[in-house]
């Protein structure tokens, strides 16, 4: 059975795109949300193996869902999705549990490594 | 004609030179193939060099010949116009402006010679061009393991604990690279402790480093578990790891292969660490200046901290808690650290005031028409930045002194069966919490009736005082307004007298002496203070009170039985190892109440000056680092006590100035 995966994201652009590299490396997108408080809501919902996660999004960030996320489930594979220049919430969101990082704009091979480094 | 006249002009226009350098190297960076540009730099550097050297601003014509040699190169297209030679020259122009403004207002030169040296190493670099670019280059990387840091390992390992050097490559399209590292350190710590990282952490924090960094971890985990862990992680190009070696060698190099192809041109001259920082961009970094008194604080506060660590880990000594006990190396790790690097703010090496001797002497020697060779030892003792400053011109004047009243001409030499040429011996060197600069030639002493005449002539003894005693003639020569030149040459003697100097001398804490033995030697003493100084001290109880005497002077401790104790005229002596040392009670020595008891009793053997004695303690506590605070008001003279210091236990312990008790 192949890994599942949660997007999130604020923009239906970013998410779409994630989706296209995410699902032709042979893994399922099982859901996408469009902020933080959809994630934890999801995540609780779908227990994916890996969730992707952009930094700034409305209603709850994305350190905050990280953070939310974690308190559900310790072992949460949570890879952050930042833009250049976001250095000090990267590694906050680092030491708040993520397991990597990922910078826009993404390279696709790069976003395949740290599915199959950490989604295992 | 007056040259001063023009330095208005000339300061006006050199710092117009100096920008249109920084533009003109800002282009040619982004389009090296502009010669054009070059040689406009060319040009700005020979003019400044000419404009220099007529001011008489030696230094900075130096300075720009050398720079003037690299755009040359550049100009000729012998040089590669590679990051680095560009870094070079930035770098160098933020020298050049720091020498332009300290000659301007006439301040003390900073050091500029290793800018010299690695410009020179480009001029010097054989067949620059011919090198192919495609030759796989190397860059080092280089886990320097302090001694500290030996120790933490050697502790690690005796627990059972492995040592790992490991030297992580990132892909060259790494976005953020210091995140990257800090996910690796995430990850390493998890299973080790990072002893120590080169780049430092905060380098690698601020990615001053190419795509190469090496570590060092203490752990238990086996080498491929760590090694596949570092290799799991995302954006890595290359791990390589292996047993940390901790032999005897201080540096330990790795070398490891570094794809990039523009980093070709490496020099021998230029060290390693060099060469590193030079391929960095470092055009941003410029002096700053900092109140002393600023400094001040903040080493008196790192002070109080290192006391305070001294109490927490004698707190903490008992338990066998081993992540308490990795905290705490933790913590005395990095506040040994701060301890030097804030000591380290304030120290300087006399090397920048001895600097300028050999080209002094070599001018005097030639006006003078004698022949002096000088000698200098000991440049690298580290003192006090404010000494180093105030220092400078009384040992011009002194050494001025040795050439025109101590050394004679080559013929006077050789008529008194003296080699022709004259030794001048210029040595700084540490003796306790002290500095001793000495001033040392091998000319006609003093001509003590010469002076006594001159001290009659000028009132300043009475004239049926019969001879003078060396000590008094010496004195003499330090009395305002005494001096012995017949005529007021260009060298010295110009008003100033050795007063000027002992006046220096004396505001700086310190003492000056001259000793000569007449016809073949003068030599002047001069013992200036490391005040502020952290020192590592043994601990020793006398009479109740806790001394502490400082490391540099103690050589051992010894048990000594009574009956060990023989008396030579009258004095204790005891045999060690068929010398026969003086033996004191420090109690007496120090007016605190004897030692009353039946031996056997605890020995501190201590050298000053080549001279040893035995000084006998009632305990030994151990060694431990100190901060020394002196003493002010009437605690000041104190002979004996060289000042006190606070220790972990919040008690007040007096440090021994060993070189007055050995009389």
């Amino acid at each position: 059975m192949s890994k599942t995966v949660l997007i999130t994201d604020d923009t239906a652009f970013m998410r779409m795109t994630l989706r296209n590299v995410i699902e032709k490396n042979g893994y399922s997108v099982v859901g996408e949300a469009g902020d933080g408080e959809e994630a934890v809501a999801l995540y609780k919902e779908l227990q994916p193996d890996l969730v992707t996660m952009d930094i700034t999004m409305p209603k709850m960030d994305g350190i905050t869902a990280i953070k939310e996320i974690m308190k559900i489930d310790s072992d949460a594979k949570i890879i952050v999705c930042s833009a250049m220049g976001q250095k000090p919430m990267v590694i906050e969101a680092l030491s708040a549990g993520a397991k990597d990082f990922l910078v826009k704009p993404f390279d696709a091979e790069r976003v395949v490594e740290s599915l199959r480094k950490f989604g295992s | 004609m007056d040259i001063n006249a023009f330095k208005e002009v000339f300061v006006a226009e050199a710092r117009d030179y100096l920008q249109s350098l920084n533009e003109d190297l800002l282009s040619f960076e982004q389009n090296t193939d502009d010669i054009a540009t070059v040689d406009e730099m060319f040009r700005a550097a020979h003019s400044l060099k000419g404009m220099a050297g007529t001011m008489g601003f030696d230094e900075l014509a130096e300075f720009t010949h050398e720079m003037e040699s690299v755009l040359d190169l550049l100009r000729t297209q012998e040089l590669e116009p590679t990051p680095e030679v560009i870094n070079v020259l930035f770098g160098s122009l933020d020298t050049l402006e720091v020498l332009l403004e300290e000659t301007i207002s006439e301040g003390e030169i900073s050091p500029y010679k290793q800018q010299i040296a690695t410009l020179e190493a480009l001029t010097t670099q054989e067949s620059i061009t011919s090198m192919p670019f495609s030759e796989k280059s190397e860059n080092q990387v280089a886990v320097d393991l302090d001694e500290f840091n030996r120790e933490t390992i050697k502790q690690g390992i005796s627990q059972g604990f492995s040592a790992y050097t490991i030297i992580v490559s990132l892909r060259d399209n790494t976005i953020l690279k210091s995140v990257r590292v800090y996910t690796i350190f995430q990850a390493l710590e998890d299973v080790s402790t990072i002893i120590q990282s080169n780049p430092s952490a905060q380098d690698l924090d601020d990615e001053k480093f190419d795509l190469t960094f090496g570590l060092i971890v203490l752990t238990k985990e086996k080498r491929d578990d760590i090694k596949q862990l570092v290799e799991n992680i995302p954006e890595i190009a290359n791990v390589e790891i292996r047993e940390t070696d901790l032999s005897e060698k201080i540096e330990e190099e790795v070398i490891v292969a570094n794809g990039q192809p523009d980093m070709t041109v490496k020099s021998k001259e230029v060290s390693s660490k060099k060469t590193r920082t030079a391929s960095r961009p470092s055009r941003t970094e410029t002096l700053v200046r900092v109140e002393t008194e600023r400094l001040d604080k903040l080493i008196n506060l790192v002070g109080e901290l290192v006391i305070s660590r001294t109490q927490v880990v004698e707190m903490t000594i008992e338990g066998d808690d081993s992540v308490q006990k990795t905290a705490l190396a933790q913590l005395d790790r990095v506040t040994t650290e701060l301890q030097y690097a804030a000591m380290s703010l304030r120290m300087v090496p006399i090397k920048q005031v001895f600097d300028r001797f050999p080209r002094m002497v070599r001018d005097l020697a030639q006006s003078s028409g004698k022949e002096i060779n000088l000698e200098v030892f000991g440049e690298m003792t580290e003192l006090d930045r404010s000494i180093v400053n105030q220092i400078g011109d009384p040992l011009v004047h002194l050494i001025r002194n040795s050439i025109d009243h101590g050394l004679e001409t080559a013929s006077e030499r050789i008529a008194k069966g003296k080699p022709a040429m004259g030794t001048i011996r210029l040595e700084a060197r540490h003796e306790g919490s002290h500095i001793l600069i000495e001033i040392a030639d091998d000319g006609q002493g003093l001509n003590i009736e010469k002076i006594r005449q001159k001290g009659i002539e000028r009132g300043l003894i009475a004239e049926d005082n019969g001879s003078l005693s060396m000590e008094e003639a010496a004195e003499l020569l330090f009395h305002p307004g005494f001096s012995t030149a017949i005529e007021v040459t260009d060298l010295s003697g110009r008003g100033v007298g050795l007063d000027a100097v002992k006046t220096t001398v004396e505001s700086l804490s310190g003492t000056i002496e001259l000793e000569s033995e007449p016809g073949h030697s003068t030599r002047t003493v001069i013992k200036l203070p490391l005040t502020l100084a952290i020192i590592k001290a043994l601990l020793v109880v006398v009479d109740g009170e806790t001394l502490a005497i400082p490391i540099q002077a103690v050589r051992e401790n010894i048990q000594v039985e009574k009956n060990q104790i023989k008396t030579v005229q009258q004095k204790a002596v005891i045999m060690l190892r068929n010398e026969v040392l003086p033996l004191y009670d420090l109690a007496e020595s120090l007016g605190f109440n004897r030692l009353d008891s039946p031996g056997p009793f605890p020995v501190i053997i201590v050298e000053m000056r080549g001279q040893k004695a035995g000084f006998i303690v009632e305990d030994l506590i151990g060694q431990q680092e100190i901060v020394i605070k002196s003493l002010s008001g009437i605690g000041k003279d104190i002979q004996g006590i060289a000042g006190a210091t606070v220790l972990g236990n919040g008690k007040v312990a007096l440090i021994l100035d060993n070189s007055t008790l050995i009389r």
